[in-house]
């Protein structure tokens, strides 16, 4: 295998040499040659991956077809809401060049937690970020969707108006957008360009009291 | 050899009766709910009592903010400001509630502005503080971290059910998907019963 160097990665730049030496001790490190999967779509996920070296890509069936969502690269953490979570992998991560990935199981990740490991700790706060960044990339995301596609429609209303009352309304094709901020809910943290791909107008006031009161 | 004169008897009982009262009220909140004494005297040795009069903001939309706050008296008011710079309550947080989890694990711009509604009493953990905690108490730390968890996780799902409900409002599409699944496994099985009977005439 070729040599990894943990130290050189930015996701564990605050880990100390104890700490990332535990780390590799209790996640062996996992070759993938390119086109291996990770994990496939729909299995059960029970661990995450820290990728040493590599790319993957992240892919998807939408609408029976499976399309590409992202890709992550040497440093990403990949899956860690199935540490936490018992939901199944809500995509498939796939090598597209040779890679090597540290794998961290549920178990050894609770066992470490259960011990106030700082090792653990360090990486429980690291899932917890991952998830708030998800949280909140996506709910702007979604609010400037329906935003846009409220807009739209009254656009297609007045226009409708002025011509024939007749005429049957357009259908506003936002399905691609949706899905995507879906499939990049789960537990992929795809980067803020893959997401804004999806093109959004600045959100506004498409988020309940509850909603609010949790994103600050 | 000193003798505890009564005038400090009575003292020291208040004041285990309020430390028991602070209790009392940490545990009140899910995120502190399973914390033992000495847990609760960590996380109180790592907040900051504030005390701030009705109508002063303590969170401004936009600042950068790192901070959680226990509201343990009064009424803050949560205002989101529109592009044209008109705000709007959109929500009321009461005793005992939290405000700003996220922010401590991940200093981000706030999203509205809290503003005390009443004179207010809190308890605000900064994401220093939390940091404290995870050395002098990690059970506590764990606790509040894995309560953050939860809650996004959970939340994270709430908007995968409106994307849901956005793509497909009345869920016909689910309904044809599972329509579609019985038919093919009805199919199936008398696919099944067709060859048996096949076989059983020797076909």
């Amino acid at each position: 295998m070729a040599q990894i160097n943990l130290r050189a990665l930015e996701s564990l730049a605050d880990y100390s040499n104890a700490e990332l030496k535990l780390l590799a001790s209790v996640a062996p490190a996992r070759e993938y040659e390119e086109g291996a999967n990770l994990c496939d779509e729909g299995a059960p996920g029970q661990s995450c991956f820290v990728l040493a070296t590599g790319e993957v890509t992240i892919h998807k069936v939408i609408d029976s077809e499976e399309k590409e969502l992202a890709t992550l690269r040497a440093g990403a953490i990949v899956g860690q809401m199935s540490l936490v979570d018992r939901s199944p992998r809500s995509a498939t991560v796939r090598a597209s060049k040779y890679t090597i990935a540290l794998e961290l199981t549920r178990e050894v990740f609770e066992r470490l937690l259960n011990a106030y490991s700082p090792l653990a700790l360090r990486f429980q706060s690291q899932i917890a970020v991952a998830g708030i960044r998800q949280l909140r990339m996506a709910t702007q995301k979604l609010a400037g969707i329906l935003n846009e596609a409220r807009h739209r429609e009254e656009l297609a209303k007045k226009k409708r108006e002025r011509r024939s009352k007749s005429m049957a309304p357009e259908p506003i094709d936002n399905r691609d957008q949706l899905l995507t901020v879906q499939a990049a809910l789960s537990e992929w943290d795809m980067s803020l360009e893959e997401l804004d791909d999806v093109h959004v107008s600045i959100p506004r006031g498409q988020i309940g009291a509850d909603e609010m009161k949790g994103r600050m | 050899m000193l003798v505890e004169r009564p005038a400090d008897e009575a003292a020291n009982t208040r004041s285990m009766n309020a430390e028991h009262q602070t209790y009392a009220m940490l545990r009140g909140i899910r995120m502190f709910a399973d914390f033992d004494d000495d847990e609760c005297n960590r996380l109180l040795a790592v907040m900051q009592p504030r005390q701030v009069g009705s109508g002063d903001t303590v969170f401004e939309q936009g600042a950068t903010g790192d901070t959680l706050v226990v509201l343990t008296d009064g009424i803050l008011r949560v205002e989101v400001a529109d592009h044209h710079g008109v705000s709007a309550t959109v929500a009321t947080i009461g005793t005992g509630e939290v405000v700003g989890e996220m922010a401590v694990l991940d200093a981000a711009p706030r999203s509205a502005s809290v503003i005390a509604a009443t004179d207010c009493q809190f308890l605000e953990l900064s994401r220093t503080g939390l940091e404290q905690l995870r050395t002098s108490c990690p059970s506590a730390s764990a606790a509040i971290v894995g309560a953050v968890i939860a809650n996004v996780t959970k939340r994270l799902r709430n908007v995968n059910k409106r994307i849901d409900k956005e793509l497909d409002p009345d869920g016909a599409m689910r309904k044809r998907r599972e329509k579609q699944a019985a038919a093919d496994k009805k199919e199936a099985e008398s696919e099944g019963f067709f060859s048996r009977l096949m076989k059983r005439f020797g076909r």
